[in-house]
């Protein structure tokens, strides 16, 4: 039972066990332990969560993902919200980029992302930060070995050939970019802060050179809230505003291919990494 | 403190047996007091909750051995829970044992969930350290814990308080404005 608010869910539960014992006679305590077993097989496995108590701090060594899955740590649970198995993921987030000294607003976009397996369609739009208009629309079709694009300031279609080694994140994917420091084992826990009025745990990552992560996420569940990417003094900050699990089927196949342009002029070229 | 349900806590615990919502009430009375005793504990809401779920529970599946004469049944409450805390802590995790006893599903709690535990206790603990102060009247206690731990309606507490709902709103304004002069009070 995933709930919002657990005062009100556990009086229920409460009376309702009352109820029951109230109509039996209380079996719990007399013939009791049986019934009791059988009982809570039936509403199906009950397992509470595993808990370190300390004197005075308890910490929690259990968090849980989507679902309310259980995942071993919070690294874990937040991983588990991006993991793809057996799904297509739907994400949209906006961003905002800062850039120069002191950092000033130089970019803000809005991104549809949808990914499973190795396939990843982005779709984001540009906005100006002087007057909030769209300026550009971006279509990324993102696979093993290729990058397809579309443009809409310049109506291109550009098919890349892209030779960069296998879990390289294919561009400025934060998405991504959190899924392969994952892998080398790169993230870890920090403290909890405030980020838009409401408590985070941040998970940091040192990146490549100077680059330096931090992912926020719910303080329990792991569900993503930001990730600030900083590098060089220039900082991108990604706000997640939806998030959806979806099946793997037609229709959402269909949101990992790339949309048709009509009129789009194609071009080719070879990427980062390839020879000859 | 005056309570929205007349009955004692005893006669609550007294008739769980025949009329379930009596533990309820009961549970309504006390759960923010026992969520804010178990977070004082633990400093961890997450633990905090499940100790309150598994308190409860235990409660519920000994109230048929509770004796009024005995003592006060928070007294009673609260020694289950601090039985429990022990318990747990010696064995490094949450028991759930009445739990399942009584086929309790499991909760996931959300972020927004966990919120609204942490206010709640949060809420009982202020309180809690208001009424030792004195800082509120009985009427003004019980009208502030009525409509902001419980939610509950100013009719309601106005026939709990045998009053009118205007005057039902004055005792809640009345206690937060004091709370509020006693937050804002220099330490």
């Amino acid at each position: 039972m995933i709930t919002d608010d657990p005062i009100r869910d556990l009086e229920r539960q409460l009376v309702a066990a009352a109820t029951t014992r109230a109509a039996t006679g209380h079996p719990a305590n007399r013939s009791g332990r049986r019934t009791a077993i059988l009982a809570a097989a039936a509403v199906g496995l009950l397992v509470t969560a595993a808990v370190v108590l300390t004197g005075g701090g308890g910490s929690v060594t259990s968090a849980t993902g989507p679902g309310g899955r259980p995942a071993g740590s919070i690294v874990q649970a937040a991983y588990s919200w991006l993991d793809p198995t057996g799904t297509v993921i739907h994400m949209q987030f906006d961003t905002r980029s800062y850039a120069g000294r002191p950092p000033v607003v130089h970019e803000v976009g809005q991104t549809d992302v949808w990914y499973s397996g190795d396939t990843e369609r982005d779709v984001s739009t540009k906005v100006s930060p002087i007057n909030d208009r769209a300026v550009a629309h971006l279509e990324t079709v993102s696979r093993p070995g290729s990058l397809r694009y579309y443009e809409s300031n310049t109506n291109t279609l550009t098919t890349e050939r892209v030779c960069r080694p296998r879990g390289t994140p294919a561009a400025a994917d934060p998405v991504a970019e959190f899924r392969a420091l994952y892998h080398e084992g790169r993230i870890t826990r920090g403290a909890t802060s405030m980020f838009d009025g409401r408590r985070v745990r941040r998970l940091v990552a040192r990146g490549r050179g100077t680059q330096r992560f931090v992912y926020l996420v719910g303080p329990r569940t792991g569900a993503p809230v930001a990730m600030i990417d900083e590098a060089g003094g220039d900082r991108s900050t990604v706000r997640f505003t939806g998030y959806q699990r979806l099946p793997v089927n037609v229709i959402t196949r269909r949101d990992l291919r790339l949309q048709p342009h009509p009129g789009a002029r194609p071009i080719h070229i070879g990427g980062p990494g390839c020879t000859g | 403190m005056d309570q929205p349900d007349h009955r004692s806590d005893a006669e609550l615990i007294a008739r769980t047996s025949t009329d379930p919502e009596s533990f309820g009430a009961f549970y309504r009375r006390h759960v923010p007091g026992v969520l804010a005793f178990f977070r004082r504990r633990t400093s961890d809401t997450q633990i905090a909750l499940d100790l309150t779920s598994e308190a409860f529970a235990r409660a519920l599946e000994h109230a048929e051995t509770f004796r009024p004469g005995d003592q006060p049944a928070a007294a009673w409450l609260y020694g289950i829970a601090r039985n429990l805390l022990t318990d747990s802590y010696r064995r490094g995790q949450v028991e759930d044992d009445a739990r399942r006893r009584l086929g309790f599903d499991r909760m996931v709690v959300t972020d927004l969930g966990y919120d609204r535990a942490d206010a709640i206790a949060d809420a009982a603990a202020e309180l809690a350290a208001a009424d030792l102060d004195g800082a509120l009247t009985l009427n003004q206690a019980h009208a502030v814990e009525a409509r902001v731990l419980r939610d509950e309606s100013y009719e309601q507490i106005a026939s709990d308080l045998r009053c009118s709902r205007q005057v039902a709103r004055q005792h809640v304004s009345r206690g937060l404005r004091s709370l509020k002069r006693r937050w804002e009070k220099p330490a």
